[in-house]
């Protein structure tokens, strides 16, 4: 299994670097042949992940975004040291309102396979797994 | 992200090029204040060149359509890409936009 990790600031300007750093990973990941919109679904992933979890900190607080991958599967790890998260408690999106905000574990959850979120004393990890392969989203 | 914009008749087309997520949304926004201010009220979103849309720019569009509404204005979007597209779908955000192949189409629906 190979693995890369990049430590980033919890400040929004953050976000380019991890999304270059995410491309660079996808793309050693998928190769130059990807199955159409899974690196970009990938790195939608990450973007809504690296997001929350920089709002949820402090500017002078770290995130460190992880990914670690075989021939079948990916995952990606997101820590931060921001407050105490339930994934349960996470309401879904106002559709009807058409609201603003409050798509992004939705949107994580619609295109990974598998998501979890371990809270720690000083953080929390959002594990989020996708199957490189094709086959039956697992339940 | 870049953001520019030129006068098409009645309507302003605001073309946007790259990557629109959280970083970009506080521009987005300002860009359409500034235009509303100038009682640019009928405006095209060309985002063809727009080759990532996360949530937070989503979000950032919804805000500024409400903006413009608000302000009996309109907005239209044009150009994009299929894995832009999906995202609209996702969030279910399709539906309050009028969404418009090219910019040609968005201009000539009237």
């Amino acid at each position: 299994m190979k693995a890369r990790t990049i430590e980033l600031s919890a400040m929004l300007d953050s976000l380019r670097s991890g999304a270059l750093f995410t491309d660079e990973v996808i793309g050693e990941i998928l190769g130059d042949s990807p199955p159409p919109h899974l690196g970009y679904n990938i790195a939608l992933a990450v973007s809504e992940a690296l997001t929350n979890a920089i709002r949820h900190c402090k500017s002078s607080e770290k995130v460190i975004l992880g990914f670690s991958w075989d021939s079948e599967h990916v995952v990606i790890t997101v820590d931060d040291q921001g407050c105490e998260l339930h994934l349960e408690d996470v309401p879904e999106p106002d559709f009807e309102d058409a609201a603003e905000c409050g798509y992004g574990l939705y949107i994580i959850r619609t295109l990974m396979d598998d998501v979890t979120l371990e809270n720690f004393t000083g953080g929390k990890r959002l594990t989020m797994t996708k199957r490189l392969i094709e086959g039956n989203k697992p339940s | 992200m870049s953001i520019t914009h030129n006068q098409e008749g009645v309507f302003t087309i605001v073309s946007m090029a790259g990557r629109f997520d959280a970083l970009c949304a506080r521009e987005f926004k300002s860009v359409i204040s500034l235009l509303l201010e100038a009682d640019k009220k009928r405006i095209i979103l060309d985002m063809a060149q727009v080759n990532f849309i996360d949530s937070s720019g989503m979000g950032a569009l919804v805000g500024g359509l409400r903006g413009v509404a608000k302000e009996g204005g309109e907005i239209r979007i044009a150009g994009l890409i299929p894995e832009v597209h999906t995202i609209f779908e996702l969030t279910r955000l399709h539906r309050i936009f009028d969404i418009y192949e090219t910019t040609a189409a968005a201009l000539a629906a009237g």
